[in-house]
């Protein structure tokens, strides 16, 4: 699949579940926790795997906050707002790295689908306010500037590569 | 064991016997409980909180979720509950799109009823949803988000009912929305235009679509010759909306009604039923020859045929080679007004009228255009033909009666009950069984053909074979049938399937009714069937005689289609 | 158990900072009543609790000093309430967005005495009909602050103005007369909304400033003010 999702691999989690419509949650969060995200195909596939109505996968699927279904960036960049990031501030932070990363309006992920940017209510570090986490590595006492030049170390990284 | 006892409702004494909550027994009591999203014939959704009751202690629950208890005592109308409904009303009419004179509910919409019955007069709050887009892609139904009050009941509909799950509610809380997955319209899923949705839809959400200024412009068209078939199904429930109980015949005063409109031609779809019934039952005697493919499914429902096209393919095979009725009786109708339009320089436009959405879809098929033209051209619904009678200033039940017209008016008893689930089934093995005495009638009034559990079995004698038979209505209970077909665990020679419940006479398509009243139809085109002159298909003098005359060639073009790819 | 909330909040707690006074305190998350200093003596239990209309819950407290506002406070609760709503039943769904959409108008100052009646009656449905646990205890923040602290809720709708609460709709003004140019509003802003040059008078970006009082609270001058 172009997105990087292999069908065989969801069809073998559903699998691990005997197919069973009950496990419909359990299987959602299997393949989320693995592709970051639930494509429609994904869906389509869950339904029609589980002889459920796809519309009502689709259902549970936007019900929960937790499910994502738009593609995620290589690197899931979490910025904290918690009040003690949030007065030590964390906006500046965050709204420096959606001007570097060219994001518009509702957009969450980079154009090059490199990096994701949310924000998250609190990560209970408070005493290295502000926080901001790439792919769960957690980077403490950041500013806008440090913060830029983390992604900009990412992307030559992924560039060299 | 049922549960039974006495309840005290508002100081009444009242007992009950097996009522699945105390919104039934309310409403036994002769009070009308106020409900959005309860329809007993599906399961208790619990989310309008309309019909609140309190209880001796003052605890407020809603009664469509509580279960009748002896010695319950509650009171339906309480200051408190009074003042409850009236700002639920109120949160939901801010949520509306409130331009109800023009809206193709207005008269007939249950949110308008009950702000109109509680005296809700102000809304002090404005709708801040997102704007919501139409969707009109079916040639069923219309969707309209904006006057959605999520009550669910077309979810549970299309989901237990039919079995089909193409909408649910996405999303939660305020953005919370019934539709397709990802948005989608109606076309872009594998809906099969039932309308069962519209038909449990208490605003205008979903509604039927309307087809009536087509209708108008050809009645109107001097150079139109309008001519009609009326399915079985209606003339049993076209009466509710003036008044008349569920059941009554009114084909005759419909007659009326329709020429005083300006229709030039009346027919009886019953007409088309039996040709069906005879090429029907030929087939299946041809394959009990040829030793299959068994089971064999009737083919005249249309939302059944696009279930299978859609979701289960392998039985198209399967599925009888006979058009519907109505389009059997269409193909009839072109053949013989193509002379007469070449004769008189009139062009034939051919409306039916049906208890049905999904045949609105029918009629646009590929399958049933000949030279870029459908042989039906414009499918109204009993609830159009309501509109339209109504419309005209005609009060139907003083009419006098009119017999539709020749020469192909007439139909036996067998058509008629082709509108009601069993119908048809009974109708085939009229024909098929030599016995043609009265006695056979009667055993068939009381064998398992008849009756309205969804799925019924029944074993005939047919010459010196025994056939099994099973008769299905509601898709979800065909679907399971299949299922068992699959695993091998039930065998039937011959199936009827039914997408709606109750059969053609619970279709999208007729008034508002519950169980009662589609089962009070039901009886009225057995009544009809019982006093009909003949009541088999084969003693159709119109329908022999146009049989006789049709080459083999003929006879296969006219009536029968095939839908496998 | 049984320890009182005084005890809690002065003796273990540490007391109020910067030896303000305190206010009222919110116990058990949004679906918990607030308490007030009449109520400080209370055993924190179940049943005590309960008597007053309040429950223990998760057994947080959120304290608040003098200068929280209270309308704000019910505003604040029934957002996160608002947001987890399921939608399911009708009073849940669309009643808390209305109580929502009124609250923020009151906290703007955009409200009336008749919004303080809506309140109370949107309360009671959704209190008394709702589906679930949600439903029946979003309004208690509401209930309660307007029970304790009808005063604060005036103040938004008639004085239209809050002495507590920026008020969302007025704007933060450096004074030039009194500005020493210290740059410690500068140092603090969360939204580096404020700019200038040492011992020059500074100056707030009213696009970027969200208000949220911080330099108000710091300025050693009493420069900046509400317009």
């Amino acid at each position: 699949m172009s997105n990087g999702i292999s069908m065989e691999r969801v069809e073998e989690i559903i699998d691990s579940y005997g197919c069973q419509r009950h496990h419909l949650i359990a299987i959602m969060q299997d393949i989320q926790a693995e592709y970051k995200y639930l494509s429609p195909e994904v869906l389509e596939r869950i339904a029609q795997k589980l002889d459920i109505g796809v519309a009502k996968v689709y259902s549970v699927a936007t019900f929960y906050e937790n499910f994502s279904l738009e593609a995620k960036g290589k690197y899931i960049i979490k910025v904290c707002d918690g009040t003690a990031c949030h007065v030590r501030k964390s906006q500046p932070i965050y709204n420096a790295i959606r001007e570097y990363l060219e994001l518009e309006d509702k957009q969450k992920t980079s154009a090059d689908s490199l990096f994701t940017l949310e924000t998250v209510a609190c990560l209970g570090a408070c005493g290295l306010a502000p926080v901001v986490t790439v792919n769960d590595q957690v980077h403490s006492k950041m500013t806008p500037e440090l913060a830029i030049e983390l992604l900009g170390e990412l992307r030559k990284e992924e560039a060299a590569q | 064991m049922a549960n039974k006892g006495i309840m005290y409702i508002d100081g009444q004494r009242v007992p009950f016997d097996g009522e699945p909550n105390v919104l039934s027994v309310i409403r036994k009591a002769g009070i009308e409980m106020p409900t959005f999203c309860y329809y007993s014939d599906l399961s208790v959704y619990g989310a309008c909180r309309m019909c609140v009751v309190e209880d001796e202690r003052g605890k407020i629950e809603t009664s469509c979720s509580m279960k009748p208890r002896d010695g319950l005592s509650i009171r339906t109308n309480t200051a408190r509950l009074l003042k409850h409904r009236r700002m639920i009303l109120e949160l939901l009419l801010a949520s509306h799109n409130c331009s109800c004179t023009t809206c193709e509910k207005s008269g007939d919409c249950r949110l308008q009823e009950l702000a109109m019955r509680f005296g809700v007069r102000k809304v002090r709050f404005g709708d801040s949803r997102e704007e919501s887009q139409l969707d009109d892609s079916s040639p069923a139904v219309v969707r309209d988000p904006s006057k959605c009050i999520l009550c669910g009941d077309c979810v549970r509909m299309c989901g237990e009912t039919i079995g089909m799950d193409i909408i649910d509610f996405a999303q939660r809380g305020y953005n919370m929305r019934v539709s397709p997955a990802f948005g989608r319209t109606l076309s872009q899923t594998h809906c099969i235009s039932c309308g069962q949705c519209a038909a449990v839809c208490p605003t205008g959400a979903i509604t039927i679509y309307n087809q009536i200024g087509k209708a108008w412009r050809a009645i109107h068209d001097p150079k139109v010759r309008t001519v009609v078939q009326i399915a079985p199904a209606v003339r049993v429930a076209v009466g509710e909306a003036f008044g008349l109980p569920a059941g009554t015949n009114v084909l005759d005063q419909l007659v009326t009604a329709l020429k005083y409109m300006g229709i030039d031609e009346i027919y009886d779809t019953t007409f088309g039923a039996d040709f069906t019934t005879i090429e029907e039952s030929e087939e299946f005697l041809a394959r009990l020859e040829a030793g299959g493919p068994f089971p064999m499914f009737t083919s005249c429902c249309p939302a059944w045929v696009k279930y299978l096209e859609m979701e289960n393919p392998k039985y198209l095979k399967h599925i009888s080679t006979c058009k519907s009725p109505m389009e059997m009786f269409a193909s009839i109708v072109r053949k013989h007004y193509q002379e007469k339009d070449a004769q008189d320089g009139k062009t034939t436009f051919h409306i039916a009228i049906m208890p049905c959405t999904a045949k609105k879809m029918e009629a646009a098929r590929p399958q049933f255009q000949h030279e870029g033209k459908p042989d039906v051209d414009l499918v109204l619904t009993t609830q159009e033909i309501i509109n339209m009678i109504k419309e005209s200033g005609i009060q139907l039940p003083q009419l006098d009666l009119e017999a539709p017209d020749l020469p192909f008016g007439l139909g036996s008893g067998a058509g008629t009950i082709y509108g009601t689930t069993g119908g048809v089934a009974e109708a085939v093995v009229r024909h098929c069984m030599p016995d043609k005495s009265r006695n056979t009638l009667r055993a068939l009034e009381y064998s398992p053909l008849r009756g309205n559990e969804s799925i019924r079995e029944a074993t005939i004698p047919v010459g010196d074979r025994e056939i099994k038979l099973a008769v299905v209505h509601g898709l979800n209970n065909a679907q399971k049938l299949l299922k068992e077909i699959d695993e091998g665990t039930a065998y039937y020679d011959l199936i009827e399937v039914m997408t709606c419940p109750n059969g053609c006479v619970g279709g999208a398509g007729q008034p508002y009714g519950l169980k009662a009243k589609k089962q009070a139809r039901s009886a009225g085109l057995y009544a009809t069937d019982r006093s009909a002159p003949f009541k088999r298909a084969e003693y159709n003098p119109g329908v022999t005689s146009i049989l006789q005359k049709l080459t083999h060639e003929q006879r296969h073009e006219l009536l029968h289609v095939s839908y496998q790819k | 158990m049984g320890t009182t909330l005084r005890e809690v909040i002065f003796d273990i707690g540490g007391g109020i900072k910067d030896g303000k006074k305190f206010k009222a305190v919110q116990i058990g998350g949004p679906s918990g009543g607030c308490l007030t200093e009449e109520h400080l003596d209370m055993p924190m239990d179940f049943d005590s609790l309960k008597k007053v209309g309040a429950m223990i819950g998760s057994g947080g407290l959120v304290v608040m000093d003098e200068d929280t506002c209270m309308v704000e406070v019910a505003r604040f609760f029934m957002n996160f309430t608002q947001n987890e709503s399921c939608g399911k039943c009708v009073p849940c769904r669309e009643g808390t967005r209305r109580m929502l959409e009124i609250l923020t108008r009151i906290v703007n100052n955009e409200g009336s005495l008749e919004d303080l009646d809506l309140l109370e009656d949107l309360s009671s449905t959704i209190t008394e009909t709702a589906l679930c646990g949600l439903g029946q205890s979003a309004c208690k923040p509401v209930q309660s602050t307007l029970k304790y602290f009808r005063n604060e809720y005036l103040a938004h709708v008639v004085d239209k103005h809050c002495p507590h609460c920026n008020g969302r709709k007025k704007v933060l003004q450096i004074d030039p007369e009194l500005c020493k140019g210290c740059g410690k509003c500068m140092r603090q802003c969360p939204m580096e909304a404020i700019s200038g040059q040492i011992r020059m008078p500074h100056v707030i970006d009213t696009e970027k400033c969200i208000k949220c009082g911080a330099c108000w609270g710091c300025c050693p001058f009493g420069a900046i003010r509400e317009e």
